[in-house]
């Protein structure tokens, strides 16, 4: 029940489609992100390199996925961002995911390199290769049409690459619909590498339900919560174009900015040229927009700043400028579109070229170093070449092909560390830790933990909770003293039930027990990736009062499956996805010396720029012992970041500690 | 009486009405078998949708072809389809002018609108979060009709937004 009922896996290099059937809904939920790495540690050796065939595709649906409490899938490979080829798994949304499960499966594993390009066309149980050479080259919005157009149908769901991931540049994506991707992690350039350039589904089968009485009953609270209860405030902020806007209100333009120009810019963009929000499946919150702009075009904005979908409105690289000039916006937008079409993610794109500006500011390169083009600060010429050459794969855009660190090391010789805080050491993007976004205390674990163990999108959300308090009050039409009480007992009240202390979101500076909130909040994340449903909201933004954390989704995958499942074993399942991914990134030499990039005197100014929006500068020393007292919680060495046997055999995974043991990780 | 009024503008195309659709009449969720289907298009990066459901007719064609009178109109104004005389022949498919019916063939019979008889009202309306399907009496429909066309002009008048 509610499991599409199978596993499909193409092997594209000898053109053979297998099906498998999908295991029995269980206690251990072996499902979603945690059926993924699992697959791989069956299945791929941890030596495998990301653009090689061997290495797989995964799309990991969970219980949840196709019922209206579940929308996601878990997209899972080897990383080409990093020269060890790290397990990634990042979150798709959108109707791709739905329509997959529709089709009948709960996970799509790709393997092998068709030997031209291909694509892939699933109508339930029909399973096709075809070929895409007339498709190879084309955008990612092109392609896509010309796919609904060929199969004659318009109801077909496409994820596909652009240019970008043809050219395996390691910051490519998948994308899927107008603005929906599988954005972090490179996978773009993995479908690349398989000659792949697009997967059409279309399922017309549904997702049958155990107990479709008590999962309506669930549905209205849930519904609820969200429409007219305490979750409103939060569902409101993101339906109404208000996901930039409550990014940029709260994180940019406050702590950066002190013009009001800026806040009132963002509006003006979204009152003039947002048509309408976008969203995934079945989900009412719908928290994208679609904008268009007249003489420049249509596209699709989401929030991910931070983990650098598309919006990035970032002055990083001064575009847009956002306190004074409203026609730089449209550039950022010219530079939003191009990157949509080209299939590459935004914000490790736009940190490459804000890395030139700081280099071309300072003297460090001239407009020789990037084919006669002044990397100036906030110039739109500038940006969008650094896009075209990067995504084509032409003049200076080839060095970037695998990133920043390796020109860093070329560049800058013994001096690499002309880096942003954010390029957490070698990992050679911007890490994913909300906490980065903190100017406060308590991010100070997520970030300790990023630089410590082996899971490289392992996804916190610890961060300023006051960041939504003029939002919240404007949208409500209450008062922002109203608002921050409002938001104060959220965050108490999270804290207290998570880590049993009330006051640990208001601290201003670190708390060893912060890391309890840093923890859940990951578990609650991955718990997400497991069963398909939403992390967004969800438990881990309870202190945004949302719901739907381990007790809730246990009550929906029971009604979901028909087999009973508790709280408890949802814990496990999520720390044993998380601990299985962290102990299959140290086989992939995903290890803390392979992180030392930036030494200690190059993270000091003027060689290392300071965290953009809080002004420090990581201090690697203090972070040390926070990152140690994490590990300790996660049961992981706190001098290596690595999973102990104990803990290994604690959660079941004693053939992964025996694994260890044979490559010699404990010594 | 009362009518689905459609605010066309208000809908994301997130298609929960095709979910919950489909899992309150036939408990499971597929929107192959949902009463109300959501029209959903992209053209040059911009969505279209457009919700699709029984406007319930005052001359219900498919009523009217229904070749073993399946089909009545009850005192509200609802048509709805017996279950045990549907013969799945698919005759009331091809004559609605809106394209609101569908005969699926598990469970072989006319899959239409029935203002989700036996429940609180249309389970579609409930859950519309934005509320672009909505539950109106009828007769206030045209001057909500008339607002909503009004309001353009008032904005162009200059009224503040």
């Amino acid at each position: 029940m509610s499991n599409g009922g199978t596993i499909l896996k193409v092997d594209l290099s000898q053109s053979l489609i297998e099906k498998a059937r999908t295991p029995k809904p269980s206690h251990d939920l072996l499902a979603g992100a945690l059926l993924g790495i699992k697959t791989f540690w069956d299945h791929v050796p941890p030596e495998t390199k990301a653009l090689e065939p061997e290495n797989m595709l995964m799309f990991n649906l969970g219980p949840l996925t196709g019922t209206p409490f579940g929308n996601k899938a878990d997209v899972a490979s080897k990383s080409p961002e990093q020269p060890n080829s790290p397990y990634v798994h990042v979150g798709l949304g959108g109707q791709f995911p739905t329509e997959l499960k529709f089709a009948g499966y709960d996970h799509l594993a790709i393997l092998g390199k068709a030997d031209h390009p291909v694509y892939l066309y699933i109508y339930n149980d029909r399973v096709e290769i075809k070929d895409a050479n007339h498709l190879w080259g084309l955008n990612t919005q092109k392609t896509q049409a010309k796919v609904k157009e060929e199969l004659k149908d318009p109801d077909v769901q496409i994820a596909c690459i652009g240019p970008a991931g043809e050219n395996q540049y390691v910051h490519a994506l998948i994308l899927h619909d107008i603005q929906n991707a599988a954005s972090r992690g490179g996978l773009g350039a993995v479908m690349g590498s398989k000659n792949l350039k697009a997967i059409a589904v279309r399922g017309t089968k549904g997702v049958s339900v155990a107990d479709p009485k008590s999962f309506v009953e669930l549905w209205k609270t849930y519904y609820n919560h969200y429409a007219n209860g305490r979750g409103y405030a939060y569902s409101k902020t993101h339906n109404q174009g208000g996901i930039a806007r409550h990014i940029v209100d709260g994180y940019r333009y406050k702590l950066r900015s002190k013009s009001d120009n800026a806040d009132t810019n963002m509006k003006t963009f979204l009152k003039k040229y947002m048509i309408h929000s976008l969203g995934c499946s079945f989900c009412p919150i719908q928290c994208q927009e679609n904008y268009s702009v007249p003489g420049i075009g249509n596209g699709g904005a989401a929030c991910a700043v931070h983990g650098g979908l598309f919006t990035g409105i970032d002055f990083n690289t001064g575009v847009p400028q956002v306190d004074s000039d409203f026609e730089s916006y449209k550039s950022w937008w010219k530079a939003t579109l191009k990157m949509q079409e080209y299939g590459m993610e935004s914000l490790a794109t736009q940190m490459i070229a804000n890395w030139l500006m700081l280099l071309y500011g300072r003297g460090f390169i001239t407009s020789e170093h990037t084919d006669g083009v002044p990397m100036e600060m906030g110039s739109e010429e500038a940006l969008l070449t650094v896009i075209d050459k990067i995504a084509k794969q032409e003049g200076f855009g080839k060095l970037f092909k695998n990133g920043i660190v390796p020109v860093a090391r070329e560049w800058v010789e013994g001096r690499g560390a002309m880096f942003l805080d954010w390029v957490t050491r070698s990992r050679n993007r911007p890490s994913f830790a909300m906490s980065a976004l903190s100017h406060k205390g308590f991010g100070t674990t997520g970030k300790a933990a990023k630089y410590r163990t082996g899971d490289i999108e392992a996804h916190d959300f610890i961060f300023d909770i006051y960041a939504n308090v003029e939002i919240y009050a404007e949208l409500l039409g209450i008062s922002q003293d109203e608002a921050k009480n409002m938001i104060d007992e959220w965050a108490d009240k999270a804290s207290e039930k998570w880590a049993k202390r009330k006051d640990l979101w208001r601290l201003d500076v670190y708390d060893v027990k912060q890391d309890v909130l840093t923890m859940e909040s990951e578990d609650l994340t991955m718990i997400c990736d497991i069963t398909g449903h939403c992390e967004w909201p969800s438990e881990r933004q309870a202190h945004f009062g949302c719901i739907g954390g381990f007790e809730e989704l246990s009550e929906w995958i029971t009604a979901t499956t028909g087999t009973n499942y508790t709280p408890e074993a949802l814990r496990k399942a999520a720390q044993k996805a998380r601990t299985m991914i962290d102990a299959y990134n140290v086989l992939c030499d995903h290890t803390l010396k392979e992180q030392a990039l930036v030494t200690k005197e190059d993270a000091k100014p003027p060689f290392h720029i300071p965290d953009k929006f809080t002004g420090d500068v990581s201090d690697l020393e203090k972070l040390e012992p926070i990152g140690q007292e994490y590990c300790k919680l996660r049961g992981y060495d706190p001098q290596t970041g690595i999973p102990t046997r104990e803990t290994l055999a604690r959660l079941g995974l004693k053939d992964i500690a025996d694994k260890l043991d044979d490559e010699g990780v404990f010594g | 009486m009362e009518r689905i009024f459609l605010d066309q503008s208000k809908c994301t195309g997130c298609r929960l009405c095709e979910a919950i659709c489909s899992l309150v009449h036939e408990g499971e969720i597929n929107p192959t078998k949902s009463r109300i289907k959501i029209v959903r298009t992209v053209e040059n990066s911009i969505l279209y949708t457009f919700p699709v459901y029984c406007l319930q007719c005052e001359d219900p064609r498919c009523a009217a072809v229904c070749p073993v009178k399946a089909i009545t109109r009850d005192d509200n104004g609802i048509s709805f389809v017996d279950q045990n005389k549907c013969i799945g022949c698919k005759l009331c498919e091809i004559a609605c002018p809106v394209g609101a019916i569908a005969v699926h063939a598990d469970p072989g019979i006319s899959l239409k609108c029935d203002f989700c008889k036996g429940l609180d009202g249309p389970a579609c309306v409930e859950y519309c979060f934005t509320g672009a399907i909505q539950l109106l009496p009828s007769a206030r429909v045209g001057m909500i009709l008339a607002r909503l066309n009004a309001e353009k002009f008032l904005e162009l008048a200059g009224k503040e937004a």
